[in-house]
C-alpha cells in the first residue's frame, strides 16, 4: 500500500469533491444550518445557560448532573456545539459521506483510477477524504464558536481551546464508523442519489427495529448497540469509566463496519 | 518476457458467459487486434484483464506477475468505452491526477499531460470540463489518461470510434509511435484500422477465441483477386469473367459497383491475372487497381461464418 498515492486521492478529493455537487449536497444545508444557530444564539442566551435557572431549565432536558457538566463546567456554547454536533452525526455524515464511490462506480470512473491505483488504497482515501470534510467544516464552526466565547462570553482562550480540541477529537471518533457505513452503501450503489436512499432507509430501518425490539421483545436492548448512536450519550463525558468504555467502543464500530465495506468493494466489478 | 498470458479464462454474470474458457498469449511484437461481433466478449476481456472485472475462473498474468499484483499499479493503461471523466473537473486536471498517481510531481504531470494532449492533435480543450467537451475531445482525453506515465500494457477499447479523420489519423499515429515501448490491445470493429496499426489478431465470438492469426499471413492466404475498375461493373459482366475455368466466384462489393472480387483455384496466379485483365479489357473496362489476397474483413467474416456452422 502506497501512503503516497493515498495522499493524491486525498488531496484531489478535497480539492474538487467538496465544491462539486456531492459536496454541496453536505455543505449548503450544514451550513445554513449553523449559521442559523449561531447567529440566533444572542450573548444573552449563551451567557443564561450558564446561569442557576438556565441549568434548572436544561435539567428538564437532561439530568442535572450533564446539564452542570456542559453548561457550567464547560462553555455552553461549545457544549450546545458538541450536543448538536452528535445529534446530527448521522445526518450530516450521510450527506458528506454517501458519495464516495456510487456514481464512480455508475459512470465508469473508477476503471480509469482503478488500474492507477490499488483498490485499499482508493477505498482508505476517500473515506479519510469524507472524513477530512466533515472534520474541516465542523471545526469551522467549531472555530467560530470557541471564537464568540472567548470575546463574546468570556471564556478562557485556553479552556476554550481545550475543550473545542477535546470536541473535534470526539466527534471525529463518532462521525468514523457513519462515514465507513455510507462507504458500505455507497460501494453497493451505482448512484448517488440510491446511495443517500439506501444509507438512510438501512439506518432508519435499523433504528426501527431497535426501537420496536425494545418496545415488543423485553431483553432485547443490547440490540442497540449495532448503531453507534447507542454510546453517544456517554461521550459527553459525566462519567469517566463509561465516556472512556464509550469513546473506546469507536474504533471497533469502525473497523466492523468497515470491514464489511472493504469485503464489498474489494471484489466489486467497476 | 510475457505481456499477457490468459488461461482459461471465464466470465460470467448470473446466467450470462461472456467469456468462456479463453487462452492466448502476447509477446512483445507489434499492437494485437481483438475483433468480433458486439457482444462477442471483447470488452469484458479487455476489463477482465486489467483488473476492473473479476475473472469467474481461470487467469490472467501480466509481464509474469498475476494481474492484480501490487507492483502492476500503474503499468497498465485502459480506454474502456463505457468508462467517463468526472464531469465538473477540467480535463488537464484529471490527466494530471492520474499522472500524479503514477508518481510524478505536480509540474511533471503538468507537462507530461500537456504534451500527450498536443500529440492527440488539439489541445484547445485541455482546461474544459469534460461535461462539455464534445465526444472527439472526450475520446482523446479518454485515450490521453490511457497513455500517461508510459504504461508497459496499454489495453484501448474502440479507440477512434467517433473521432473526425484527422483525429483518429492523429491517435493511430501516437499508436504507431508508442508501440516499440508498450504492448498495445486494442478491440475495434473498424477492420481496416486494424490492418493498418495491429500485427496480430485475435477472433472472439460468443466469449471464446476462435482464431488467433497473423494479419500479414491472413492477407496472403487464399486465392483472392481485388479488383477495381474505372466504372461500375454491368451485371453481364460476371457472367463473362465465370467462363474463365479457373475462376471458382465472382461477386460485387454491394457498396463499390465499381469493385469485384475473384476468387480463382490455380497454381498460376500471374497468367491468370493477365488472363482477367484481357478480358476486362476487351469487354471496355480498364483495371484501376489489383490486388492479391483475401482483405482483412473477408478473413474476419468467413472466420466468424465457419465458426457458427455446425
Amino acid at each position: 500500500m502506497s501512503w503516497r498515492r493515498i495522499g493524491v486521492i486525498l488531496r484531489f478529493e478535497l480539492r474538487y469533491g467538496a465544491l462539486d455537487a456531492k459536496g454541496l449536497v453536505f455543505l449548503i444545508p450544514f451550513l445554513l444550518l449553523w449559521y442559523f444557530i449561531i447567529h440566533s444564539f444572542d450573548r444573552d442566551v449563551s451567557a443564561w445557560l450558564g446561569t442557576r435557572e438556565g441549568v434548572i431549565v436544561m435539567s428538564m432536558l437532561f439530568d442535572p448532573g450533564m446539564a452542570n457538566l456542559l453548561f457550567v463546567d464547560h462553555p455552553p456554547l461549545l457544549s450546545v456545539f458538541f450536543l448538536l454536533s452528535l445529534s446530527m452525526a448521522p445526518v450530516f455524515s450521510m450527506l458528506a459521506a454517501y458519495d464516495q464511490f456510487a456514481s464512480d462506480i455508475g459512470s465508469g470512473y473508477l476503471r480509469l483510477v482503478g488500474v492507477r491505483c490499488r483498490r485499499l488504497e482508493l477505498f482508505l482515501a476517500r473515506i479519510f477524504a469524507a472524513l477530512c470534510l466533515l472534520l474541516i467544516s465542523h471545526a469551522a464552526i467549531g472555530a467560530v464558536a470557541a471564537w464568540v466565547s472567548i470575546y463574546q462570553d468570556g471564556v478562557p482562550a485556553v479552556e476554550a481551546v481545550a475543550y473545542l480540541g477535546q470536541i473535534l477529537l470526539t466527534i471525529a471518533l463518532y462521525f468514523s464508523p457513519f462515514v465507513v457505513y455510507m462507504a458500505l452503501v455507497s460501494a453497493l450503489a451505482r448512484s448517488a442519489i440510491a446511495a443517500l436512499v439506501l444509507g438512510m432507509a438501512g439506518y432508519l430501518m435499523l433504528l426501527a427495529i431497535i426501537w420496536l425490539g425494545n418496545l415488543l421483545l423485553p431483553g432485547t436492548g443490547y440490540f442497540q448497540f449495532v448503531l453507534p448512536s447507542a454510546v453517544k450519550y456517554h461521550l459527553l463525558g459525566l462519567d469517566t469509566i463509561n465516556s472512556i468504555a464509550a469513546i473506546a467502543s469507536l474504533p471497533l464500530y469502525t473497523t466492523a463496519y468497515g470491514w464489511a465495506a472493504w469485503a464489498v468493494f474489494r471484489i466489486r466489478n467497476f | 518476457m510475457t505481456a499477457v498470458r490468459v488461461q482459461e479464462l471465464a466470465k460470467r454474470f448470473r446466467s450470462v458467459t461472456a467469456l468462456d474458457g479463453v487462452s492466448f498469449t502476447v509477446d512483445s511484437g507489434g499492437p494485437v487486434a481483438l475483433v468480433g461481433k458486439n457482444g462477442a466478449g471483447k470488452t469484458t476481456l479487455l476489463s477482465v484483464i486489467a483488473g476492473i472485472l473479476r475473472p469467474s475462473s481461470g487467469s490472467v498474468e501480466i509481464l509474469d506477475l498475476p494481474h492484480t499484483h501490487p507492483d502492476l499499479v500503474g503499468r497498465v493503461g485502459v480506454l474502456m468505452q463505457d468508462a467517463s471523466f468526472r464531469s465538473g473537473i477540467g480535463g488537464l486536471e484529471q490527466i494530471m491526477y492520474l499522472a500524479e498517481l503514477g508518481g510524478m510531481d505536480r509540474r511533471l504531470a503538468r507537462s507530461s499531460s500537456m504534451q500527450l494532449l498536443n500529440e492527440l492533435g488539439d489541445d484547445g480543450f485541455l482546461h474544459l470540463r469534460p461535461g462539455v467537451m464534445s465526444y472527439g475531445q472526450r475520446k482523446r482525453l479518454g485515450i490521453a489518461q490511457a497513455l500517461i506515465g508510459d504504461p508497459a500494457l496499454v489495453l484501448l477499447d474502440e479507440p477512434t470510434a467517433g473521432l473526425d479523420p484527422i483525429a483518429a489519423h492523429a491517435v493511430r499515429q501516437l499508436i504507431r509511435r508508442r508501440c516499440t515501448d508498450a504492448v498495445f490491445m486494442i478491440s475495434s470493429h473498424n477492420l481496416y484500422e486494424v490492418q493498418d496499426i495491429c500485427k496480430r489478431i485475435l477472433v472472439i465470438d460468443h466469449g471464446r477465441v476462435i482464431n488467433d492469426v497473423d494479419i500479414a499471413t491472413m492477407a496472403r492466404d487464399g486465392n483472392r483477386l481485388n479488383v477495381t475498375l474505372n466504372k461500375s461493373a454491368e451485371p453481364g459482366l460476371v457472367s463473362v469473367l465465370s467462363r474463365i475455368g479457373e475462376i471458382t466466384d465472382v461477386r460485387h462489393d454491394p457498396d463499390a459497383p465499381d469493385r469485384l472480387y475473384i476468387d480463382v483455384a490455380t497454381a498460376d496466379m500471374d497468367r491468370l491475372q493477365v488472363e482477367i485483365q484481357t478480358l476486362l479489357n476487351s469487354n471496355g473496362y480498364s483495371v484501376t487497381n489489383l490486388a492479391r489476397g483475401k482483405t482483412l474483413a473477408d478473413g474476419v467474416l468467413e472466420l466468424v461464418r465457419n465458426s457458427e456452422r455446425p
